[in-house]
């Protein structure tokens, strides 16, 4: 994930008024993919954590990956946790009782009861500030928990149209269950170069428009491309991860069988390059530095939060056509991942009719 | 009340306090001028290097030993930045200040001891100048500076201090009258500024290239033609930050293509666009004009068009068909420069010259603006460098003195580098690198020459001489050729067979000039020459193979830096001695890492030093852990071989705060041969090889180290107690710990 310059925020006003924003204050930011908001969410963490100094600020999110990445980002004071793991300790530490779930899902918080007991125990807020990124992805209840018993200040970033799990919670809900004020609404796309957010935007069906993008233009178009096996694919990435350098993404419907061979053929292809294979089975997220250049193999839940200079998305006949909303998003999600090149694969078939269909025309997406 | 030139004063009110406070200022030798202004003005300066007058003035105005505030209000939450500004620090030029209530032209230098309330500065001011940045509240400071971290291309100059402005009503406006000769920063400044930037941080630390560089910095025509034929690199008789005054063709095609790229990629508009394919086509045909062959060119494009589609990849292979060629698209791949910076991992093998003109154009292309703070250097740098592209890039401001920068550029070799001045005053300091420790290296010692012959022949330069030395006498000849001699030369014509006694040998001999010349142009990575060190032990009459030892490998300011860096941090008490582990876990019971074992990458200070390990050659890979180990008085680590097989060969140890011994002793052969290297403080000890696997090493445990060897002295040597030592230990893990879980 790449840092911005100040240039780039010179004339973004609500990039800059986050930045900006007292750091005793609570903060809603909503903002669709690519408009910085995990860099924004550990910058905040960060530097409350400095000036309260000595004090860790928890930064909470859904997603392990996620969590790692936000390790890696930052330098220290900061302290980030998965959802799951932080309201189990946090919950633990104050109420020294076990969190209360559904008998056949520890996962499945019993949040009215958890508050009760919370409550009855008067347990206030000890924590000087919490953030949480993905905040769509978090159930309400966790909201209502945060404000009253974790830190009277809260700053959360959200964003609806990309909410991949089912339990998603709206922005209507997270306000008023955090009692926050109207988000600040990051319109600009910071990631993408207008070629590829053209690309993205085709997958589009969000209530809220479409970012800015705020990028120039690289004169690259998305390509489509068709593969005959998968070592004309490695071949293709390993030539593409050689000159271009930086941080290469593939995205596969499943790792398995996929993603591990393509991981194995590009060891052997790139013996000098960092190839790591991202798991969510495994939970193998500490071993993978994605920051570092070189080429990560995921799949499409993984990906999600990430981002990467150069994102193939591996077997598209798996993903278009789209047949709900959700498998749209999902696509306008990943398509989103890249910064500077996106290249869609797919074969040895041909596309189906009605999947050549689905695709962006000519114009966006070029034929190769 | 009126001014000189009949105007009515601008001045508006003056405290009593504000007299004292002059007062006051006048002790000192130098004044300093104030701006109270918004954080995100302070921001776009410090990106930019310069604080530009606000979009309706002309030029800023200053407090006197004062803050005068612009009313200037960004954002919903504005913090308000009171900036110093060093008067030492500005160029002499003529400038209006206020004193006895009216308008004067006036020297900066002159304000601080005299009686001036407020200054008119017409133009820019550079933000090297800034010695004190102070704002209201540690909240305030917390987001100024949290900020300053998360954006790439800025730095604060100096750290924010929290502090209550004193009062002052100082309240002026802009004079009537328009200063003299304003600052005003050319468009081109930015470009020029960052190429020199760029130039600077990649220029080949060896003698020819420096002088190259030094040329390339002055004006001297004649030494500018002259360096760059030295080391192959023509084309350098037109540096990007020099507009070239002939627009004379020339048929040379790596000069046209050169000439032809730096006007499009010092062109501001070009400068939008940033398709690759676009950019090669266009420079493609600037070269053409500039005279070179059309084939030649249309080769070179098409070549690179398949390099942009993913088609093939750069080949070094083929470098000195095209040097400049391979530059351009070394830049066109990777635009961004902390992306081209990698190149110098991917392609480790890349020739000095393809590498430095390509850094120059990526930073001519990129600009200064947007420069990541990792390629600007450090204050003194920084400073030249920006009047320099100041100079260079504006005819009219080519006269301003700036009083603390005069005289020429130069560089002189010192213990452990180099240092590039101006006039007398060190801008930069750079290490040495294994060629240029080579290029000056004592081919007097036999195992100078020896190793030199390895890499020539690994290398496959042609710098060795074959001879044999023919005995006087008759010597059996057959075949039908002939053979005569005229003067330093033999002719052979046709078949010609010498028949040669047993005890003939063909002796190989090292052609020093040329192989220093290939140090200087050639492609590849070269093993750092056989190290004589300073001081210390001759680690030459240890004579332990694979051991390199590196006196001054940091320097002081280095040392107190990571050792404040390292107890920042926490200490695992695993050990009896206290660690710190940095990239990886190092499991001691296990004695291995797994994948498991990933701490993430390693700090920033570490990483600084993992990087000079790999570049001067020093290890193999680059190193991702780092274990601290503190060693307090009497402790020690017992003898041991770093057998394990998760690292790879090589092992780099840093010593920090004392100089302690270290014992080697042979594992293997007869009698147990024992060996004391002192480490230095600063130094660095690399085992490799035998020296990792056949050799033990320890510490001993023990309560004083022997002072330092003086030869001429029988006396028993005095030994120092033992206080406090850090040793830094750099690893690089092998790649199969990478792997992930799912594949083991």
């Amino acid at each position: 994930m790449r840092l911005p310059t100040y240039e780039e925020l010179a004339n973004v006003e609500e990039q800059l008024e986050v930045l900006e924003y007292p750091l005793d204050e609570s903060l809603f930011v909503v903002g669709p993919p690519g408009s910085g908001k995990t860099v924004l969410a550990v910058q905040r963490a960060e530097t409350v954590s400095r000036w309260e100094t000595g004090k860790s600020v928890p930064i909470v999110t859904y997603n392990r990956l996620l969590r790692r990445l936000m390790q890696l980002l930052n330098n220290g004071g900061v302290y980030p946790r998965t959802m799951h793991t932080f309201v189990w300790e946090e919950y633990r530490r104050r109420t020294k009782h076990p969190v209360p779930t559904e008998r056949e899902d520890s996962y499945a918080y019993l949040w009215p009861e958890m508050l009760g007991r919370l409550r009855r125990a008067r347990v206030v807020p000890d924590r000087p500030h919490l953030v949480v990124d993905e905040g769509q992805d978090l159930p309400e209840g966790f909201f209502v928990y945060a404000s009253r018993h974790v830190s009277r200040t809260l700053t959360v970033f959200a964003d609806e149209d990309q909410a991949l799990s089912r339990q998603c919670t709206t922005l209507e809900q997270i306000k008023r269950a955090a009692n926050l004020d109207n988000p600040i609404i990051l319109r600009r796309n910071h990631r993408n170069t207008p070629e590829i957010a053209a690309v993205a935007e085709h997958f589009h069906s969000g209530r809220l428009p479409a970012a800015d993008v705020t990028r120039e233009s690289n004169g690259e178009l998305p390509r489509l491309i068709r593969s005959r096996n998968i070592d004309d694919t490695a071949v293709l990435i390993s030539n593409w991860r050689q000159t271009m350098g930086g941080a290469v993404g593939i995205v596969v419907h499943r790792t398995q069988p996929t993603g591990v061979e393509l991981h194995q053929k590009l060891r052997e292809l790139l013996p000098r390059s960092r190839v790591n294979i991202y798991q969510h089975d495994e939970r193998n997220e500490n071993s993978t530095n994605i920051l570092e250049d070189g080429v990560t193999v995921l799949n499409k839940m993984s990906v999600k939060g990430q981002e990467f200079d150069s994102l193939f998305i591996l077997e598209l006949e798996r993903f278009v056509p789209c047949e709900n909303q959700a498998e749209r998003r999902a696509m306008y999600m990943m398509c989103s991942r890249a910064r500077d090149n996106l290249l869609l694969v797919y074969g040895p078939g041909h596309l189906s009719k009605k999947a050549a269909n689905a695709l962006p025309g000519p114009q966006i997406l070029e034929r190769q | 009340m009126t001014n000189r030139s009949g105007q009515q004063p601008l001045f508006s009110g003056k405290s009593g306090r504000e007299r004292d406070s002059r007062r006051d200022l006048a002790r000192h030798k130098y004044g300093w001028l104030g701006l109270n202004t918004n954080h995100r003005r302070v921001f776009a300066a410090l990106e930019d290097g310069w604080l530009r007058p606000l979009p309706t003035n002309a030029g800023l105005l200053l407090g006197v030993g004062a803050y005068a505030p612009e009313h200037w209000d960004e954002g919903r939450h504005p913090i308000s930045v009171r900036l110093k500004f060093d008067v030492r620090k500005l160029p002499s030029m003529e400038v209006l200040a206020l004193r006895d209530e009216s308008w004067m032209p006036c020297s900066p230098k002159d304000v601080g001891p005299t009686d001036t309330s407020a200054l008119y500065w017409p133009g820019a001011i550079p933000t090297f100048a800034v010695s004190s940045l102070e704002v209201a509240t540690a909240e305030e400071r917390a987001r100024l500076s949290g900020m300053a971290r998360l954006f790439t291309n800025v730095e604060l100059p100096v750290p924010v201090t929290v502090g209550i402005p004193e009062p002052t009503d100082l309240c002026v406006s802009t004079p009537p009258t328009k200063a003299g000769v304003g600052l005003a920063i050319p468009h081109d400044a930015d470009a020029i500024r960052g190429a020199l930037s760029m130039a600077t941080w990649a220029v080949p630390r060896i003698d020819p290239w420096l002088d190259l560089l030094v040329a390339s910095l002055s004006s001297d025509q004649e030494q500018l033609a002259i360096s760059a034929t030295k080391v192959e690199a023509q084309w350098w008789r037109f540096p990007p930050w020099i507009t070239p005054c002939t627009d004379k063709p020339s048929e040379e095609l790596q000069d046209c293509l050169w000439r032809a790229a730096v006007d499009v990629f010092r062109d501001q508009s070009e400068r939008r666009s940033n398709c690759p394919a676009k950019l090669a086509e266009k420079i493609a045909a600037a070269g053409t004009h500039y005279g070179c062959s059309d084939v030649e060119i249309a080769d070179w494009r098409r070549q690179t068009n398949e390099i942009l589609r993913a088609k093939s990849t750069i080949r070094l292979d083929v470098w000195r068909d095209c040097p400049v060629g391979m530059a351009i698209q070394l830049v066109l791949t990777r635009p961004e420069p902390t992306r081209f910076k990698k190149w110098s991992q991917d392609i480790p093998n890349l020739p000095p010259t393809v590498w430095w003109s390509a850094a120059a154009l990526c930073g001519l292309k990129h600009g200064y603006r947007k420069l990541d703070v990792s390629f600007r250097g450090q204050a003194p740098l920084q400073e030249a460098l920006s009047v320099h592209a100041l100079r260079t890039s504006a005819a009219d401001l080519r006269q301003l003195r700036w009083p603390f920068l005069s005289g020429d550029p130069s560089w002189r070799r010192e213990a452990n580098g180099f240092v590039l001045l101006w006039g007398d005053k060190e801008i930069v300091h750079k290490t040495h690198r294994a060629r240029g420790q080579w290029y000056a290296a004592d081919y007097r010692k036999k195992e100078v020459v020896r190793q030199a012959k390895t890499v020539s022949k690994r290398m496959k330069w042609e710098c060795l001489h074959r001879k044999i030395k023919l005995p006087s006498g008759r010597l059996p000849i057959s075949g039908s050729g002939d053979v005569s001699r005229s003067g330093s030369e033999i002719h052979v014509d046709g078949d010609v067979w010498l028949q040669l006694p047993p005890y003939i040998n063909i002796e190989e001999t090292l052609d020093v000039e040329s192989f220093r010349h290939h140090v200087v142009v050639a492609a590849g990575r070269l093993p750092v020459p056989p190290i004589t060190p300073a001081t210390g032990v001759e680690v030459q009459q240890l004579n332990i193979p694979g051991l390199a030892y590196v006196p001054n490998f940091l320097s002081k300011a280095e040392e107190t830096e990571v050792v404040a860096e390292i107890d920042q941090n926490e200490w695992s008490k695993e050990l009896r001695r206290r660690v710190q582990h940095y990239g990886w876990h190092y499991g001691y019971k296990a004695r291995q890492v797994d994948s498991t074992m990933r701490l993430g990458p390693i700090p920033k200070w570490a990483e600084r030093i993992a990087q000079r390990l790999f570049e001067q050659n020093l290890v193999s890979q680059l190193p991702d852990q780092v274990i601290v180990n503190e060693y307090i008085r009497d402790q020690g680590i017992s003898k041991h071989v770093d057998a394990e097989s998760s690292f790879a060969d090589d092992i780099a140890m840093i010593s920090l705060l004392e100089s302690w011994e270290m014992v080697f002793r042979n594992q293997r052969g007869h009698g147990r041969r024992k060996k004391i290297l002192r480490m230095e403080r600063r130094s660095a000890t690399i085992i490799a090889n035998e020296a990792r696997y056949q050799w033990s090493h320890e510490i001993p445990k023990r309560k004083s180290e022997p002072a330092v060897i003086s030869k001429n002295t029988r006396q028993k040597r005095p030994r120092i107690p033992r206080e406090r030592r850090l040793s830094l230990t750099f690893r690089k893990v092998k790649s199969e710990h990478h792997k992930t879980l799912g594949q083991s």
